[in-house]
């Protein structure tokens, strides 16, 4: 028996779980599927149209910057892709393809690479994208189709851009029932909490994302706006129409619960979902932006770093035994 | 019941292929390589010189120190050499070789020939039993090679109140201390009651996790009429079999950063090691065989073998039909702490539990992809250790002050890297980061 044959060499455990960053990111994209489908139903092709062309501008931008990055960078493993659909979840079905690529171009280079590609980036890149289509073309990017209409049908504001320009009384015919299927108008993913709750419950079970940031997000716009729904209802918009409009479902179950721009620890994905909430609901009570999610997120996004050096978890070994 | 640790975890597949296979005995091999260095510590000073005739018992290699254990011959024979030899796990340290006299003979045979004595336990002072220990050359059997007269003489500070026999066997595939719980329970109990003896009759818990009913049932009846002696089934979670966590499982004790199990009042010792030391008392006999399982999926007949320290690996191969030529990952251990070896003429020594072949497809792709930062390896971790951002800082090779503490309390269970979606090599990377840090001290 020869000595020194080529045996493989590896540090402990030899054994792995069948989890890889590739089937997270995909299956991530896949509960995205029914808040898609909604989109479809509502926009049409240009849903479609929109969704194909953040894809493959994402996942495109990727693959050319892979050439010439001086790290290795595996643009097929899902992440550009999840980048390119919530991008696309966050403009108006009607985005002309010039600010598309736009966006892509962000969210890929300004958003991710030039932090050091996946895992590295602070912000996450698709709020990123989103929050830069929004200043640059604030005019292309608050006039959204609205949904259910003919082909080439009217743009209107979102229900929160009326709440912000003509106040409560011009949303009496509102439904909420409305909100919550998706028959408003608003980008691609905004629409129907209910489809994008199917595939936030999928997540949750497969605990590829956590309870603490999405619920505690959701609860704190709910109790923020609610305090000054009791003080002047005449003034203020229902807690119930604040959770369901705008991005708040979308942001709370699919962006902030980002796993690169979220908190490590227990202590410090409560504060930042609190934190999320918090900003959410200011700036769409107080701000000059109809919406805040965006921000909210990316605000909490900078104190990531601070949250997992300040509020770490408890470890083994720290309590004196009773 | 369901005793267990709160605090991370992981559930590997068990894969307990050789769970019904009895402990077999070989022939006495031809050669043996005794390994000088089995255990933590000091190393041996070599008593065995060229041409020595020695026999079975002989001290081969003689303590130097507190921390030291000695190292005795399996076998009668002849020594070759003292060579240098490449060990399980990739180390090169210095070896005894030697020609025993019966090559060929039935090992069984050769064990069974040693005389049984009738010992009062009652009689036996506790230095008298911490001496007999240490002379028998005993270590922790269930992998790390502590010495066990060391774990048994805390010092009179630490009152030590219970005692914990670990048969939890948390790593998948290995069934050696399963076989020997169910094939020398009389021999456990009466080591036990010299440890009892050791510590003035403080109550014992053996813990055993659920997937061994069968143990758990026979030892239940063999202390059934021990009131101080309590079998705890463990829930079955990955690394149950952990000192740290198996206190806290049995006797819901968190041992405090930095410290030992004495500083809880416990002490935990391996069945495996145990039977050592029943064997010591009752058969003067020094620890110089083991049982290892042979498992792993190019295994076709997957079993456990009591080996005499120093036999080679390749000695298995025919026993067991393993296809060697398509061996590509061996393992000295269980596939989540053991570690990789290279060469099957490396000699099994005291702490060999288990030797896995595997061939090249049967784990996932190893290349390291960057963190994603998804929090596996925390939720994983039974230490409640940071571990991605602790990696992060010894890669940037920056590692703050205050996580220091954090990162030396790893007990490098795997559980982290097996629970890894990007595949790293996180173990690898606290074990660096333990290096960096004792070398500033």
């Amino acid at each position: 028996m020869e000595v020194n044959r080529l045996l493989i060499m590896d540090s402990s455990p030899q054994g792995r779980v069948t989890e890889s960053t590739t089937k997270i990111m995909y299956t991530v994209c896949i509960t995205l599927i029914p808040a898609l489908a909604v989109s479809a139903w509502m926009f049409g092709w240009d849903a479609l149209r929109v969704i194909a062309l953040t894809a493959i501008f994402t996942v495109g931008i990727e693959a050319l910057i892979s050439r010439i990055a001086p790290y290795k960078i595996n643009f097929m493993d899902g992440s550009s892709l999840l980048t390119g659909i919530l991008l696309a979840m966050n403009v108006p079905s009607n985005a002309p393809w010039w600010m598309l690529l736009i966006g892509s171009l962000v969210a890929v280079i300004l958003g991710k690479q030039v932090f050091g590609g996946l895992g590295q980036n602070i912000f996450n890149p698709a709020l990123v994208a989103r929050v830069f289509l929004l200043i640059s073309f604030p005019v292309a990017m608050t006039s959204w189709p609205l949904p259910g209409m003919a082909v080439d049908a009217a743009t209107g504001a979102t229900p929160l851009g009326i709440l912000k320009t003509e106040g409560v009384g011009a949303l009496a015919n509102t439904s909420l029932a409305d909100l919550a299927i998706g028959q408003v108008g608003g980008s691609l993913g905004e629409i129907s909490a209910l489809a994008l709750l199917i595939g936030a419950l999928y997540l949750l079970y497969k605990r590829y994302i956590t309870w603490e940031i999405p619920i505690l997000f959701i609860a704190v716009v709910f109790v923020f706006t609610g305090i000054f729904y009791l003080i002047d209802p005449n003034q203020y918009a229902s807690p119930v129409f604040h959770i369901l409009t705008g991005g708040v479902f979308l942001g709370a179950f699919f962006m902030a619960t980002d796993m690169v721009t979220s908190p490590l620890t227990f202590k410090g994905r409560v504060i930042f979902g609190i934190g999320c909430g918090l900003f959410t609901a200011i700036i769409r009570l107080f701000g000059s932006y109809p919406e805040g999610v965006s921000f909210a997120i990316l605000l909490m996004n900078g104190v990531v770093p601070l949250l997992d050096k300040y509020f770490p978890d408890k470890k083994f070994g720290m309590v004196k035994n009773g | 019941m369901n005793n267990t640790f709160k605090m991370g975890g992981v559930h590997p597949p068990h894969e307990k292929r050789s769970a019904a296979q009895s402990i077999i005995y070989g022939e006495v091999p031809q050669q043996l390589l005794i390994p000088v260095h089995q255990h933590i510590g000091r190393p041996c000073e070599i008593v065995a010189a060229k041409g020595d005739e020695i026999f079975r018992g002989d001290l081969v290699a003689k303590s130097t120190g507190f921390v030291s254990s000695n190292v005795h011959s399996p076998l009668s024979g002849k020594v070759q050499k003292i060579v240098k030899f490449v060990q399980l796990g990739g180390q090169i340290k210095e070896c005894v070789l030697l020609s025993p006299d019966k090559a060929g003979e039935s090992f069984k045979n050769i064990i069974e020939a040693d005389k049984k004595k009738d010992i009062n336990i009652d009689s036996l002072s506790a230095d008298e039993i911490r001496n007999k220990i240490s002379e028998a050359g005993i270590v922790g059997m269930g992998g790390a090679g502590f010495p066990t007269h060391v774990k048994l003489s805390p010092p009179p500070e630490k009152k030590i109140d219970s005692l914990i026999i670990n048969g939890a066997e948390c790593e998948p595939y290995i069934t050696a201390d399963h076989r020997v719980m169910l094939e020398q329970s009389s021999e456990l109990l009466k080591g036990i009651l010299i440890l009892q003896k050791l510590f003035g009759g403080i109550p014992i818990y053996i813990g055993i996790e659920k997937n061994k009913p069968d143990a758990i049932e026979l030892i239940q009846k063999e202390t059934a009429e021990y009131k101080d002696i309590q079998v705890v089934p463990l829930k079955v979670k990955y690394p149950q079999g952990g000192e740290k966590q198996l206190i806290k499982s049995i006797l819901n004790r968190e041992v405090p950063c930095k410290g030992l199990p004495m500083d809880v009042g416990v002490v935990v010792q391996n069945v495996a090691t145990v039977i050592a030391v029943h064997d010591a008392f009752y058969y003067n006999r020094p620890l110089t065989e083991r049982v290892v399982t042979i498992s792993g999926n190019l295994v076709k007949n997957p079993g456990n073998i009591m080996l005499p320290v120093g036999a080679p690996v390749s000695y298995v191969f025919e026993k067991f039909e393993i296809d060697t030529e398509k061996v590509k990952l061996f393992i000295s251990g269980g596939p989540m702490m053991g570690r990789t070896s290279c060469s099957f003429e490396s000699p099994i020594s005291k702490t060999t539990s288990a030797l896995l072949f595997f061939d090249e497809d049967y784990f996932s792709d190893r290349r390291e992809n960057p963190c994603i930062r998804c929090g596996n390896c925390i939720n994983a971790c039974p230490m409640g250790l940071t571990v991605a951002q602790y990696v992060e800082m010894i890669i940037a090779n920056s590692i703050a002050p205050n996580i220091k503490d954090s990162i030396m309390d790893c007990i490098e269970c795997g559980s982290c890297s097996y629970a890894c979606p990007a595949d790293r090599r996180l173990v690898q990377w606290m074990r660096f980061g333990k290096n960096i840090i004792t070398r500033e001290n």
